[in-house]
């Protein structure tokens, strides 16, 4: 029972008038049902349809007008069917047991039903505060999550650009030294807009703001720019990419999944031995594109599949970043519909997965070009 | 080429980037008149007749593009825009308005120098008889003869492919939108199709990149369009 149904939300005098009206209905077809009951009158079954009436009196409104259907239930038995017929007097006292019988089930229904009321409505009243609870205790946690690691990823730059200009202003550093800062301060201050790129990233997604504006791409080109934008990176590995030749356009926004594969690429940088190679793969898998970048390093324990999903989940031991890489790739992949996971490379190693969904017919190409 | 003397127009409302900006350019020997509104740029740049403008798309009184639409009414001088991160419509929109080049905030001084020799490489080459070949480390176009080559060897094109890779190597260095692009290869009616061109461009590495997915001279910019690089 919900809103406007439930018993409390309507005026109690209303519901007063709704069940004296109901019980003088029950009232009456029982009267009539044992008058038309066939043959000689048992007692026993007339007394029935009244006790019917009771119940249903009983069950739907409170305990002064069960109380009361019951009271004028007896007195109705009584007047029309207990012999002397049309008066309130009683020859067998052994009817007075019916009538006690009445009253009882009126009181004990009623109670019965006011308690199993009250146990829902506090049942959901629990419900309702455990959820508030858990919601507020969440958001109180994810705030301090991203209180934390923002303070500590956005300062920990700040703090090395800061301390390298100041050397800069020192007449006596050494030009190579000077050089080696100016160095320091760019790499800084681009690893600053990363992050600030990734918590805006999420902060988009989470408030829906970002739709993905699905075009059909060749998937070549977006981790060519996810390839040129992790340069830095992954400059000392050995990035091999194999796409097959049957696997041309698929329906992606490019931003988003350059964003993707930039995630993914620097998430193997960051969780591999420096050296080791990655590979990045991709396949029809009936329906949907299947890609998958697959490194060398220590692999992801099982225990931690899902959980490096999440937000603020750092790896093992990791300084950098928000852990909001692999929150991203998901919220991301999610928008186009597909799924992403990490799996267990044969030979050692994580298989970070995700697919994209074909959805609709790629365009018709049909402009001419004929091969040589 | 020689970039002694000329006279920049930097349009930019935030003194700091235009303190770096000034730094890194008269270093490099431009003269600089700097404004910080649409208007003054508009003012400055009918009386002093600079030989670039570099121009912040987020100025506080007129939109960035009404100066590129103004200037473009009597002049052909390189427009180059600089706009932050995200704002890919509007560069895209300066970019079909007239504007040469763009950069996205924040970039590297280096960047900025690349970009506007390219520019200035091009308006010098104005009315001038176009080059007969471009060439670009090993790739070669010959314009007349309408062959390309690689090393030294040929390499087959369709005729869209090679309409597609001239009319980058025309503007070499420079970056063109997607909607330019089909508009030159496939003409005006398929500016929306940007399917064809990445699919042709796809097709155009694999015949010219030896890795394709590490293209060394058909370059992606993102959401805007490509880039013929002149020094792979």
């Amino acid at each position: 029972m919900l809103g406007a149904m439930t018993p409390a939300a309507i005026p109690s005098h209303r519901r007063t008038a709704e069940g004296v009206a109901v019980s003088v209905a029950c009232l009456a077809v029982a009267t009539l049902v044992g008058r038309l009951l066939p043959g000689p009158q048992r007692l026993a079954d007339v007394v029935m349809p009244y006790l019917l009436g009771v119940v249903i009196v009983s069950v739907r409104y409170g305990r002064a007008v069960s109380l009361g259907a019951a009271l004028a239930s007896v007195l109705c038995f009584d007047f029309f069917f207990v012999p002397p017929v049309y008066a309130f007097t009683v020859d067998d006292p052994g009817h007075l047991v019916t009538f006690a019988v009445m009253l009882v089930v009126a009181i004990v229904i009623s109670t019965l039903t006011r308690r199993v009321r009250q146990h829902a409505r506090d049942a959901e009243q629990l419900a309702k505060e455990k959820h508030d609870a858990h919601l507020i205790a969440e958001t109180e946690q994810i705030r301090s999550a991203l209180l934390s690691s923002v303070s500590h990823d956005l300062r920990t730059p700040l703090a090395v650009v800061t301390g390298a200009a100041s050397t800069l202003l020192d007449d006596r550093i050494a030009p190579a030294v000077r050089a080696e800062l100016t160095e320091t301060i760019m790499r800084e201050a681009a690893s600053l807009e990363r992050r600030l790129e990734n918590l805006l990233d999420m902060t988009r997604l989470e408030g829906g703001a970002i739709r993905p504006r699905r075009q059909w791409q060749p998937l070549e080109e977006v981790i060519g720019i996810a390839l040129r934008r992790t340069e830095g990176a992954l400059a000392a590995r050995d990035v091999v990419i194999s796409l097959p030749e049957s696997l041309s356009l698929v329906p992606i926004d490019a931003g988003l999944i350059e964003q993707v594969f930039v995630n993914l690429l620097e998430n193997a940088a960051k969780h591999t031995p420096e050296g080791t190679p990655i590979h990045v793969r991709a396949h029809d898998a009936g329906g949907a594109v299947e890609v998958q970048i697959d490194d060398r390093g220590p692999g992801v324990a099982l225990a931690d599949a899902t959980r490096i999903f999440e937000k603020f989940q750092r790896g093992e031991g990791e300084v950098a970043g928000a852990g909001l890489g692999l929150a991203i790739c998901r919220g991301i992949v999610a928008a186009h519909g597909g799924k992403i996971w990490v799996a267990e490379r044969e030979g050692g190693g994580a298989s970070f997965r995700f697919t994209i969904p074909i959805v609709g017919e790629p365009p018709a190409m049909h402009t001419g070009a004929t091969a040589p | 080429m020689t970039t002694a003397g000329h006279l920049v127009l930097l349009v930019e409302d935030e003194a700091q980037m235009r303190k770096f900006l000034r730094a890194s350019l008269t270093a490099h020997g431009y003269r600089l008149v700097e404004c910080v509104t649409a208007a003054d740029a508009l003012a400055q740049a009918t009386t002093r007749n600079p030989d670039l403008i570099i121009l912040d798309l987020g100025l506080p009184d007129r939109p960035g593009l009404d100066v590129i639409r103004a200037v473009r009414g009597w002049s052909a001088m390189p427009i180059i825009v600089i706009s932050a991160r995200g704002q890919e419509q509007d560069k895209i929109d300066a970019l079909d308005t007239g504007a040469d080049d763009y950069l996205t905030k924040p970039f590297g001084t280096g960047e900025l120098l690349a970009r506007l020799r390219v520019a200035l490489r091009h308006v010098e080459r104005l009315g001038h008889e176009p080059e007969p070949t471009f060439a670009a480390g090993p790739l070669c176009v010959d314009f007349v003869r309408r062959i390309v080559t690689v090393s030294e060897q040929e390499v087959h094109l369709t005729p869209i492919e090679y309409k597609l890779l001239s009319t980058l190597a025309r503007h070499g260095g420079k970056v063109l939108t997607h909607r330019q692009l089909l508009k030159e290869v496939w003409g005006p009616t398929s500016v929306e199709q940007t399917q064809y061109l990445r699919v042709y461009m796809a097709q155009l590495r694999h015949k010219l990149e030896v890795d394709p997915a590490r293209p060394r001279f058909l370059l992606t910019e993102p959401g805007i369009g490509y880039r013929l690089r002149t020094d792979p």
